[in-house]
């Protein structure tokens, strides 16, 4: 009987390959994505200032240029200013925000988890009710009644950010460490007498690595939604310096005439954030559990 | 004369030992309803702890780290005489903890302070729009629930995970609230115009923000609803109801079915942190006369009450929501009940 069940484990045929998710190739595909929309970021100067009226921007009934407008590739916004050069200005001070509170966040959330994690009692306790306060106050509300405390533009998000976003890795980094802890390799070196701190920075720390990897990209995708979003909402980065966030907030009234006022900076966004969902989702290593075989498939 | 040993008697043996196994049960039945007592207590402890963290967190952001309260009521403008006044009638003049004690108890009687801008209370303004997120939080949840489970069974009754729902989930994941719903009201109002784009308060209205509020939960579902079912179809019961020769829908009507819905639906329970974020955008796409939409209001008017009001509002209603799930979770499920917190 247990021969016959082995013998029905399911072969790998060729259709299935061919349409099965490859991790490498998610994570190849998101940092090329990541890569090009730096390099747009950083071409910005070349595209011309995104401050610069044009004569010609508007066209005969005083209406935006659409896509394809001859010297404005991306049409122009409505009071005749370059997309194109908007969108590279705002790519720049959207990806500086999102790399600079990325490593805030998690830096935070990794010190906290990894202290609660490994000293226990009641820094561990203290800690850990902190986070849980964090994690169940909303993130939108609150970030805006923080955005109107600590102020606007880029330092003011990155504040923002770190302080709706630290308690989720805090959280993810706490239970591995709780995880690692009871593994026999930790008894081994309390046992030889290693101290704390280096079974933290040798044993535990290169455990997490790929973990904080995982994380920092999902973290960043969701940075790059929050501060764009703040944006939207009038807090964060304001105008005229654009950012695709408040682009957003400016062609919104536009939507019936110019759809692609609010349609451009979108692009961008869900461009930015795919990118990083790309690599985080090629970096998690699926378990094989989910591809095992049930009594009901045939 | 040696004493006769009494016959052993069987019948009383087996007496004896079924009431202390009776004894022994109840007394064991009686420790864990205490720990489960106490469990729940801890919990609704915590949840208390929570509430309190969050008014003592608002509570700076709203008078301490502004530097000076009275000002931002008065106004820049204001003269010295006015600003004393408004320092003497918010009783700024306190000493801090005495204002903090103060803000808790107004806060614990329903009463947290009052609009710079509007002279109404706060609870009033948070609670006029109350019903309307709840609705539109409704609405989602339902959309989530619907298309996310209908995704999860197709794609959990198959034997490989589908490209289809990988490709789905990263890509719905990777659409920000605010973006999806723009994308929504420019095809359904603008495009194809078969909806109201002037936001406000109805049924119609209601379509396009609850259809963006579920749809970007839809695939996170799809996956938990598949994982759960993947596992339960590979439990050894399923075997068994197979070899029974019952019909596949009858397996999972009648067996698989009811070990897969609870957890999603307590999951739903947990969402509600997550929706109370994403009502801000949507009501601020489409409109929608919600808490969110008062929050940005109030945002883009410096009314610090309200501002802050609304997150205590938020926050407890997701403490309140969770420690219920979770109570639930304790009810239902006995697995629960022997983890530790």
């Amino acid at each position: 009987m247990a021969a016959v069940l082995l013998q029905s484990e399911p072969t790998e045929t060729f259709a299935d390959r061919r349409f099965r998710f490859h991790p490498r190739a998610a994570l190849l595909a998101g940092l090329i994505l990541l890569g090009a929309l730096i390099v747009f970021a950083l071409l910005a100067p070349l595209f011309g200032s995104p401050y610069r009226v044009f004569a010609d921007g508007l066209n005969a009934q005083g209406l935006p240029l659409g896509l394809g407008a001859p010297g404005h590739l991306l049409g122009t916004d409505e009071i005749g200013r370059d997309m194109l050069a908007r969108l590279a200005s705002a790519g720049r001070i959207d990806l500086e925000m999102t790399f600079i509170a990325d490593i805030t966040s998690m830096g935070l959330g990794i010190v906290v988890g990894l202290v609660a994690g490994f000293y226990r009692g009641l820094v561990e306790q203290v800690l850990m009710r902190i986070t849980d306060v964090f994690l169940s106050v909303p993130t939108i509300v609150s970030g805006l009644a923080l955005a109107s405390v600590v102020g606007e533009g880029l330092t003011g998000i990155v504040v923002v950010v770190t302080a709706l976003y630290w308690a989720w890795t805090a959280r993810v980094i706490y239970g591995e460490v709780l995880r690692l802890r009871s593994r026999v390799f930790v008894e081994a070196a309390v046992a030889a007498g290693v101290p704390r701190m280096t079974i933290l920075r040798r044993h535990i720390v290169p455990h997490l690595s790929s973990l904080m990897l995982v994380l920092s990209a999902l973290n960043a995708a969701s940075v790059v939604s929050i501060g764009a979003g703040l944006s939207y909402l009038g807090a964060g980065v304001q105008l005229p310096r654009p950012e695709w966030g408040n682009m957003l907030e400016e062609g919104e009234n536009a939507l019936g005439y110019a759809p692609h006022l609010v349609v451009e900076p979108l692009v961008m966004i869900i461009l930015t954030v795919l990118a990083f969902m790309l690599i985080s989702e090629g970096l998690t290593n699926r378990g094989p559990t989910a591809r095992e075989k049930t009594w009901l498939d045939k | 004369m040696t004493d006769i040993p009494a016959p052993f008697d069987w019948d009383e043996f087996v007496a004896a030992a079924t009431e202390n196994q009776i004894d022994a049960t109840a007394a064991s039945r009686r420790a864990e309803r205490l720990a489960f007592a106490g469990r729940v207590g801890l919990r609704i402890v915590l949840a208390a702890v929570t509430i309190l963290a969050v008014l003592i967190l608002t509570f700076i952001l709203e008078f301490v780290v502004p530097g000076n309260p009275a000002r931002a009521v008065a106004g820049p403008k204001a003269s010295p005489v006015v600003i004393a006044e408004v320092t003497r009638n918010l009783h700024l003049d306190r000493p801090v903890w005495q204002q903090l004690l103060s803000y808790i108890g107004n806060a614990l009687h329903g009463n947290l302070g009052y609009s710079y801008v509007s002279d109404q209370s706060v609870a009033s303004l948070v609670g006029g729009r109350l019903p309307a997120t709840a609705l539109l939080m409704a609405g989602g949840i339902a959309v989530e629930l619907i298309v996310g489970g209908a995704l999860g069974i197709w794609d959990g009754l198959r034997p490989r995970r589908s490209w289809v729902l990988a490709s789905l989930n990263i890509g719905l994941l990777s659409v920000p609230t605010f973006t999806f719903g723009f994308a929504l009201l420019l095809l359904f109002g603008y495009v194809w115009p078969v909806l109201p784009v002037t936001g406000g308060f109805g049924a119609e209205q209601l379509i396009l923000p609850a259809i963006t509020l579920g749809l970007l939960g839809a695939p996170y579902y799809a996956n938990v609803v598949r994982d759960q079912l993947r596992e339960t179809l590979s439990a050894p019961f399923v075997r068994t109801a197979l070899a029974k020769g019952l019909s596949r829908g009858a397996i999972l009507r009648r067996h698989v079915f009811r070990i897969v819905v609870p957890p999603v639906l307590t999951m739903a329970g947990m969402d509600v942190a997550l929706f109370l974020s994403g009502v801000v955008f949507v009501e601020n796409v489409f409109a929608w006369p919600g808490i969110g939409e008062l929050q940005v209001q109030a945002f883009d008017n410096v009314d610090r009450p309200v501002l802050m009001g609304t997150v205590v509002v938020a926050a407890a209603a997701v403490v309140v929501v969770n420690l219920l799930v979770d109570l639930l979770r304790l009810v239902v499920d006995p697995r629960v009940r022997s983890e530790s917190l």
